[in-house]
């Protein structure tokens, strides 16, 4: 489930434009969406393997290479499709909460 | 006075105390150990040294100075466990994770033998292997009927199979039964389903749900399906003709004629 969540954050995060790993770990952690970092790298490995994402290496002048990674128009796809069912996630879960006439289960 | 190691890390250079040296040549053992046989091992692995690399100019922030452990312990804990690193998407089958990478894009995943406990009749064997072959599940309790009626062998192989198989319990063992690829969308609408179902507490919701899979998906698979059920049919009746067969022949063989 996390997971899932991941992968449409990483989506969104990259929507602005190509960042490398430690940007989208960095943009992860500063929403406390992500703990470990471990968790980030297969999860990247297996996007772009779906053809979701592209990378290339860049040199960095101050320290060691960089992996950009960029969406694919199948990634573009894949954002609009995930965030559609994520509102229509979030609005069956509050619509829960607000029809307080459902039958109560004990 | 303590000896240092000097290590090359990303093309950087780092001077490491011998324990803090230790520590990392460990981490990444146990990293490479952890990712052995899943997809991309060798790039992550990469991936992950120009990370630490990154994290160690940090920490030195331009001060010339060795690494110690309290660095190497700090960066591995931000960077988690190996087994972390782990992909539960992939699987616990390294060449399934291989072969599906293979394929092309998002395919649906490989479907799995579960019991079904949501629309169950008996143990749920049936609907769980009606969607392991991607039919609906009417043709393969048909065909646990035909059996019992015919071969009077139907029930010990469905007992078999109730045995064999486990229940699907959680939202990913579900997926897996239904061979959808574990992702956002598809746990959303697994437990979409699943929360429209209770709410609507009628039991004929989940028949039209499945009505309506079997002629929008379904349909389209019945014929190489099909195939797949009779050819899996077809071993099962040879499987157990040679049973009846052995039996005959040893009942003979033992001069019991009372049976038949």
């Amino acid at each position: 489930m996390r997971k899932g969540v991941l992968e449409l954050c990483i989506l969104r995060i990259l929507r602005k434009g190509e960042a490398y790993t430690s940007d989208i770990v960095d943009a992860l952690k500063a929403v406390d969406l992500l703990v470990v970092e471990g968790t980030i790298y297969p999860l990247l490995t297996r996007m772009k393997n779906a053809g979701t994402l592209t990378y290339r290496w860049a040199e960095s002048s101050s320290g060691p290479p960089r992996k950009y990674y960029d969406l694919t128009l199948e990634g573009e796809a894949l954002l609009a499709e995930l965030e559609a069912a994520w509102d229509q996630f979030v609005s069956s879960v509050n619509s829960l909460d607000s029809s307080s006439s459902t039958p109560r289960t004990s | 006075m303590m000896e240092t190691r000097s290590i090359s890390l990303g093309n950087l250079l780092f001077q490491m105390e011998l324990p803090a040296f230790e520590r990392l040549g460990a981490y990444l053992d146990a990293l490479r150990r952890a990712l052995r046989g899943s997809d991309g091992a060798e790039d992550i692995v990469k991936e992950v040294e120009y990370r630490m690399a990154e994290l160690f100019q940090d920490a030195l922030a331009g001060v010339s100075r060795a690494l110690q452990l309290d660095d190497v312990e700090r960066v591995c804990a931000q960077l988690g466990d190996p087994s972390d690193f782990r992909d539960e998407g992939d699987g616990d089958d390294p060449s399934q994770s291989r072969r599906r990478a293979g394929d092309e894009g998002q395919q649906r995943g490989r479907r799995r033998w579960y019991r079904d406990p949501d629309e169950r009749v008996l143990a749920g064997v049936a609907s769980g292997i009606a969607y392991r072959f991607g039919v609906d599940p009417i043709v393969i309790r048909a065909l646990f009927i035909a059996l019992v009626v015919f071969t009077g062998t139907g029930f010990l192989f469905y007992l078999i199979l109730a045995a064999i198989m486990p229940v699907a319990k959680t939202a990913s063992d579900r997926l897996a039964m239904k061979g959808d690829p574990v992702t956002l969308a598809s746990i959303i609408d697994s437990m979409e389903s699943q929360i429209r179902a209770r709410g609507s507490g009628q039991a004929d919701r989940p028949w039209a749900q499945r009505w309506r899979n079997f002629v929008s998906q379904t349909l389209p698979e019945a014929l190489q399906a099909l195939g797949k059920v009779v050819l899996w049919t077809l071993l099962s009746i040879a499987i157990l003709s040679v049973l009846v067969l052995g039996a005959f022949i040893l009942s003979t063989a033992l001069g019991f004629n009372g049976f038949f």
